[in-house]
C-alpha cells in the first residue's frame, strides 16, 4: 500500500517511518553559501529513538527543521529526499505539508515552553492544533482525532486524556502558561506534539533550559508517551548523558556531515569516528576526576570550509589523504556506519582508554 | 579568622512591599564564609529557584541582603571606605552565566580586556598594557592573534567565556564569582573553560565559588560543595563524600537524575514519583513535599544542620543522631585542596 522510495531499496525500508536521502540545506548569505547540511541520509524505524548530536552549529537543527520544511530564506532545501512513511515529503504542497505537520511530523522546540500563547487557555492550545492539521489525515493514519468533529464533551475527554498522558492534572487545561513551571510547560508541548498521534516526533534540545531532575521527568515523560503512540523521535542535542539515556541509535554530526551513525551501546562502549571519540571521552563524569580536557581547535566556519575530511584540521589521526579526500559514510560493521579513511589503522592499535 | 568575604545569616526577601502580599524568599538564614587562605573552588549548586544566583549577587555587592551582613576582610560592605571599596570591586570578580549578552556588540573584544586596566590602573604605558592583555589571553589557552581585534559574534561562545575568564584575571584578584559560566556553551567546550578556572585556582592561587546546577562539572572541579534547596542548605561539605554517599534525600534526588554517559547506568526513574508532587509551604523543612522519608516532625520545624562526618554536614531529620552544627560554623568543615580525597574511607 505505501510506496516505496524510488532509490534503493534498503532492507528495512517498509518498517522505517522516516527517510532521509541526501539532503542538502544551503543558506544563501552575503559572504557566501552556508553549506549547513550536507548529504545527509539517515532512517528512522517506526518507534525507534535516534540521537541526533553535535557541537553548535553543526547543522542539526537545520536539518530537523528541514525534515518539516520549516526552512526559512535565506536557507534553501537544495536536494535530496525525505520520505515520512509513505509520503514524498518535499513533493508535498505548501498546504499538504501544513497538514502533515502535527499530524505526521510533529516538533518539540528547543525552549517551546515560550513558545505557548501567554493569553490563551491550555485547553484551547491543545484543541487548536488539532482543529486546523486535521482533516485531509496523513496516510492511513487517520485516527478519528479532527477536534472540528469532536462535540465539546469528546474535546474536554481528549483533553483529559492527553495532560493525563504527559503526567498533568486535567484543571491545567483552565490554566494560563504563566501559571505553571517550565518542566510543566514543556509538558503542555510533549501533549500538543502527541496529539494527533504522529509517526515522528522531532524534538530539537527539549530540556535545554530545564534542571537536573526535571529534564529527568520530561525525557522519561516523552520516552513513555512516544512508546504509547508509537511514534519514532529524533532527539536533536549536544549532551550525550541524555543521548545514552534516551536514544537507541546516535548519528553524529560535524559540518553539517554525518560522521558516525551507531547503535548507542557501541557508540558509548567503543566510538569509531576519531570526533565521536572526542566528543565522548570530553565528557566530565561523575566517577572519577580527570583532567579537564575538550576537543582541540574549533568547529570549521562553514564559508570555508576544510577540503577532504572536514575534521581532519582537529584530528589527531589525519594525513594527508584526509586533506584532500573526501570520505563517505560507510557501513564498517554491521549497524555502524563511519565516515573516516584511518578507521583500520586507529583502531588495530590497542585503544588508549577504555569506556567511562 | 581572616575570613576574605563573609555572608553571615543572610536573608533575602524579593517583592512583597506595600501593594503586594506576594514575596518571595530567595535565600533564608545563609551563612558563608571563604578564607583567604587557602584558595579554594567551593561549589553551590540547586535548581532554579534555590538562591543561587542571588547568593552571587549579594558576594558582589550587586544586592543588598534584606537580613545579614557581608563582610569584606570583617568589615561591612556598606560600611567601606572608597578606596575600601576600590579593593573589593578589584579583589571579587564574576563571571556571568550568559557569555552572549555580557559583550557589547559594537565594540571589539579588546574593549571588555582594556576597560579594567584603565579602571584600575594597572598599566603605565601602551605596550605595558598589551602585554598584560596577552598574558591573560595565553593564560586561558587563547592566542591573541586570534582574538583580539575580533568583535563578539566572530567568536564561540566557549572562547568569549574564556575571555571574561582572562578579563577577570587581569586584575589578579583573590575570589571569582563564577555563575553557572559554561551552562551555555557547548559540551565539548565547557571543560575548557573548566578547566581554565581550576588552573586559575591553581596557579595565581585564586579561589572561586562555582555556581552552577550541574553536580558533574562542580565535582570535577571543587573541593567543597554546598547543595541548596529553596534558599537553605540541603547538604554540604566534602565534594566527594557529597557527590558518592549523598544522605539528604535531596542530594540523593540529584544525583540519580543526572544523565551518565552510559547506556547501562539508567537514571534513578524511581525519583519521579517523589518529585512530581509540587513544593508544599510549610514551617518544616523545604524538602518536605517532595521527600520519600518525610517524618511528622519535618513538617513542623527546619531541620538544622547535622554533623554527618568530620567534613560534611546535612539538613535532615534523619541525620539527627549527629550533633547540630551552628549555619556559620559550616565552612570551618570545609576541606582544603588535596586533602579531599583522604576523607572518603
Amino acid at each position: 500500500m505505501t510506496p516505496q522510495p524510488r532509490s534503493n531499496g534498503e532492507a528495512h525500508a517498509q518498517s522505517a517511518a522516516l527517510q532521509v536521502r541526501d539532503l542538502r540545506v544551503h543558506y544563501d548569505t552575503p559572504s557566501g553559501v552556508v553549506q549547513a547540511v550536507d548529504s545527509v541520509s539517515f532512517s528512522l524505524k517506526a518507534g525507534e529513538r535516534f540521537g541526533l548530536v553535535g557541537e553548535s552549529g553543526s547543522g542539526k537543527t537545520t536539518l530537523a527543521m528541514a525534515l518539516l520544511r520549516m526552512i526559512k530564506p535565506p536557507g534553501q532545501i537544495e536536494s535530496g529526499q525525505v520520505w515520512l512513511g509513505g509520503q514524498d515529503v518535499l513533493a508535498l504542497s505548501g498546504e499538504e505539508m501544513r497538514k502533515l505537520r502535527l499530524a505526521g511530523i510533529a516538533l518539540v522546540a528547543q525552549g517551546s515552553m515560550n513558545s505557548l500563547n501567554p493569553v490563551t487557555r491550555i485547553r484551547r492550545q491543545l484543541l487548536d492544533g488539532m482543529r486546523d492539521h486535521a482533516a485531509t489525515g496523513s496516510n492511513g493514519t487517520d485516527n478519528g482525532t479532527s477536534a472540528a468533529k469532536m462535540s465539546r464533551r469528546e474535546q474536554e475527554a481528549y483533553v483529559r486524556d492527553l495532560l493525563a498522558r504527559v503526567g498533568l492534572e486535567s484543571q491545567v487545561a483552565d490554566m494560563y502558561p504563566h501559571e505553571l513551571s517550565g518542566g510543566m510547560k514543556q509538558r503542555v508541548c510533549i501533549a500538543m506534539a502527541i496529539s494527533m498521534r504522529p509517526q515522528v516526533i522531532i524534538a530539537d534540545e527539549p530540556t535545554s533550559a530545564l534542571d537536573v531532575v526535571v529534564q529527568m521527568q520530561i525525557m522519561e515523560t516523552l520516552r513513555r508517551v512516544q512508546e504509547e503512540v508509537g511514534a519514532a523521535v529524533l532527539l536533536v542535542g549536544h549532551d550525550m548523558g541524555i543521548m545514552a539515556q534516551f536514544v537507541d541509535r546516535v548519528g553524529v554530526m560535524y559540518a553539517g556531515k554525518l560522521v558516525e551513525v551507531s547503535p548507542v551501546r557501541e557508540i558509548f562502549s567503543r566510538p569509531l569516528h576519531p570526533y565521536a571519540r572526542l566528543l565522548i571521552e570530553c565528557l566530565p563524569s561523575l566517577e572519577v576526576k580527570d583532567t579537564l580536557e575538550g576537543i582541540p581547535g574549533l568547529p570549521p566556519s562553514l564559508l570555508e570550509r576544510p577540503t577532504g575530511c572536514l575534521f581532519h584540521p582537529r584530528c589527531p589521526h589525519a594525513t594527508t589523504e584526509c586533506e584532500t579526500q573526501e570520505q563517505m559514510l560507510d557501513e564498517v560493521q554491521p549497524e555502524r556506519w563511519v565516515a573516516c579513511h584511518r578507521l583500520e589503522q586507529i583502531h588495530n592499535s590497542p585503544p588508549e582508554t577504555g569506556d567511562q | 579568622m581572616s575570613a576574605l568575604l563573609e555572608v553571615q545569616h543572610i536573608t533575602k526577601v524579593f517583592g512583597g512591599g506595600l501593594f503586594s502580599r506576594n514575596s518571595t524568599t530567595a535565600l533564608e538564614d545563609f551563612s558563608l564564609a571563604i578564607a583567604s587562605e587557602p584558595p579554594s573552588i567551593t561549589a553551590v549548586v540547586g535548581e532554579s529557584g534555590s538562591g543561587k544566583t542571588t547568593l552571587a549577587r549579594i558576594l558582589l555587592g550587586l544586592e543588598t541582603p534584606t537580613e545579614g551582613q557581608v563582610l569584606y576582610q570583617g568589615k561591612d560592605l556598606r560600611e567601606l571606605s572608597t578606596a575600601e571599596w576600590h579593593s573589593f570591586r578589584r579583589d571579587v570578580q564574576v563571571v556571568f552565566q550568559d557569555p552572549f549578552e555580557v559583550y557589547n556588540p559594537f565594540y571589539k573584544i579588546d574593549h571588555v580586556l582594556t576597560t579594567p586596566i584603565a579602571k584600575f590602573g594597572l598599566a603605565k604605558s601602551q605596550q605595558e598594557r598589551q602585554t598584560l592583555i596577552e598574558e591573560a589571553l595565553h593564560s586561558v589557552g587563547l592566542r591573541p592573534e586570534n582574538t583580539l581585534g575580533r568583535r563578539p559574534h566572530q567568536l564561540s561562545g566557549g572562547q568569549r567565556q574564556r575571555i571574561m575568564v582572562a578579563r577577570a584575571l587581569l586584575l589578579r584578584p583573590r575570589l571569582i564569582v563564577a555563575d553557572e559560566p559554561v551552562s551555555m556553551i557547548d559540551a565539548s567546550l565547557r571543560a575548557t573553560v573548566l578547566g581554565n578556572l581550576r588552573q586559575l585556582n591553581e596557579e595565581f592561587g585564586i579561589s572561586v565559588v562555582y555556581i552552577t546546577h550541574d553536580l558533574t562539572t562542580a565535582y570535577q572541579i571543587s573541593e567543597n560543595i554546598i547543595v541548596m534547596y529553596s534558599g537553605s542548605v540541603a547538604e554540604a561539605g566534602d565534594i566527594n563524600l557529597v557527590v558518592k554517599q549523598p544522605q539528604h534525600p535531596y542530594t540523593q534526588l540529584l544525583i540519580g537524575s543526572v544523565p551518565q554517559p552510559d547506556p547501562d547506568r539508567r537514571w534513578n526513574t524511581e525519583a519521579m514519583a517523589a518529585s512530581t508532587a509540587a513544593t508544599g509551604g510549610s514551617n518544616g523543612c523545604k524538602f518536605f513535599a517532595r521527600c520519600p522519608h518525610a517524618m511528622s516532625q519535618c513538617a513542623d520545624s527546619a531541620p538544622p544542620l547535622f554533623q554527618t562526618d568530620a567534613h560534611r554536614l546535612a539538613a535532615c531529620y534523619l541525620h539527627e543522631a549527629s550533633p547540630s552544627l551552628p549555619a556559620e560554623e559550616m565552612a570551618s568543615l570545609f576541606v582544603g585542596r588535596g586533602a579531599s580525597a583522604n576523607a572518603l574511607s
